[in-house]
């Protein structure tokens, strides 16, 4: 890297965690936010319990069950005896340690991901860490905010810190206006269908460009989501006054005149324009369209008015096995329409898509057609 | 089905009609959580069931053994649902 140039947003933001570095060695890093699930957690309150550590920051800490519960009627509990069990051990693991816990019949229990934005949890500027992979959701505020695994967990509940190493900087930028019926997670399939699964390895993404600032949070939201499926660790985008306008009056946001500190920070928090980004990408939004994935790999998307594309055509040898292997197991065959592929269920929700304007979108669609 | 992502969007959705609408075109409305996106509760697609999904992994067995994941946006899952088929939602506007 060019010792003089401009910093990254992710540059700023790993320097003002950085506790230690050395040479060959990974970095240790300050965490200041953890939010904790049923499912990576458990093993982790067990390992604290074994070593006698407490959690170093439970105030920082937020935990809540969303994998494992049951979307039905919940007034008579969960009858899976597995998935009651991790909820309830979630519980048990919350109290004993002085975590806060939003119980299923809270009414701000939800997807992790959704609940931290919701509750102004989740600000720019922070670490956020969390036992699961999308985790980068957060990152649409211009948080750092990645996944980690549960022996990772165990070591950010006992010290409030993260062993890591720096990850390289790759902008995606979006100029052009979004066309009609094209949305956020268009935008996001596109990207991944573009540089493949594999094409954000090693990477931070920062989205940027007009078409990322004509986003709604809850569309930054849906592409730093899907960094994962790009390959990134992480995606960010720089917070703005869309970002401050989401975060004003939250629960857990700011408030007065820590709010009014809060916005001067927040507003040095961008790239500098001389900064340098190991690998640059561009899109023009303009000719985005509507996209589905036909196989099974985020990058087999293609616009919904394309066919099921033909293997003969992919000269790599691994791309074309892995198209034939995800045809086999779609049942679908080459050249098929996408449009003519029936289905038999439809699915509207997830930390990716289940935040209101989602909602909206779907029932305007719905409306429509009663 | 359609499945908020927390109790406070359901409750924001709720008060805005959003769920009257589904459900009269014969969605379910659930509860806040993971849900389908993932197969580690009780909702989860049957060996050789196609779904249209918002979510964001299509891996083999995802959504449940042997189910099928079309990943799009939730306008797009919404016209998939009405048409019973994959379809381009810009011919429902």
């Amino acid at each position: 890297m060019n010792a003089r140039s401009g910093k990254t947003l992710y540059d700023r933001i790993w320097e003002d965690h950085l506790v230690h570095e050395a040479p060959g060695e990974a970095s240790v890093i300050y965490v200041d936010r953890h939010l904790v699930h049923e499912v990576t957690s458990a093993q982790a309150f067990e390992g604290l319990r074994e070593s006698g550590r407490k959690v170093r920051r439970p105030g920082m800490t937020l935990a809540v069950a969303d994998h494992n519960v049951p979307t039905t009627d919940r007034r008579h509990g969960i009858s899976d005896p597995e998935s009651a069990f991790s909820v309830a051990t979630l519980e048990n693991n919350a109290r004993e340690f002085g975590i806060e816990f939003f119980g299923m019949n809270d009414i701000r229990q939800g997807i992790v991901h959704i609940i931290g934005p919701e509750q102004g949890w989740t600000l720019p500027g922070l670490i956020i860490v969390c036992g699961d992979s999308h985790t980068a959701t957060h990152g649409a505020f211009g948080s750092l905010a990645f996944g980690v695994g549960t022996s990772e967990v165990e070591h950010v509940l006992a010290t409030q810190t993260l062993l890591t190493t720096r990850a390289k900087n790759m902008r995606v930028s979006i100029d052009g206006r979004l066309p009609l019926g094209v949305t956020a997670k268009d935008m996001i399939l596109a990207i991944i269908a573009k540089i493949g699964t594999a094409g954000g390895t090693g990477h931070v993404i920062e989205y940027a460009g007009e078409a990322i600032r004509a986003l709604s949070m809850e569309g930054r939201m849906t592409v730093c989501n899907m960094s994962i499926e790009a390959g990134a660790r992480a995606g960010l985008i720089a917070p703005d006054d869309t970002t401050f306008d989401y975060l004003r009056g939250r629960p857990r946001a700011p408030k007065g005149g820590a709010w009014e500190a809060a916005i001067r920070y927040w507003r040095t928090l961008k790239t500098d324009s001389d900064a340098h980004f190991d690998t640059e990408v561009q899109l023009d939004a303009s000719g985005i369209v509507p996209m589905v994935t036909w196989g099974t790999s985020p990058e087999q998307a293609l616009p919904v008015t394309g066919a099921v594309p033909d293997p003969a055509a992919e000269r790599d040898t691994n791309k074309r096995e892995g198209m034939l292997r995800a045809l086999s197991y779609m049942d679908l065959r080459p050249g098929i329409p996408l449009q003519q592929i029936r289905i038999d269920r439809a699915f509207i929700g997830s930390c990716t898509n289940g935040r209101i304007e989602d909602l909206r979108e779907a029932a305007i669609i719905v409306e429509h057609e009663l | 089905m359609v499945v908020p992502g927390s109790g406070l969007v359901k409750e924001q959705a709720e008060q805005e009609g959003l769920d009257r609408v589904f459900l009269e075109a014969g969605f379910e409305w659930r509860e806040a959580g993971c849900s389908m996106c993932l197969a580690m509760n009780a909702d989860r697609l049957e060996p050789g069931q196609r779904c249209a999904s918002t979510s964001n992994r299509n891996f083999e067995g995802r959504q449940g053994r042997g189910g099928r994941t079309h990943l799009m946006s939730p306008a797009m899952a919404a016209a998939a649902a009405i048409a019973g088929h994959l379809a381009d939602v810009r011919e429902f506007q």
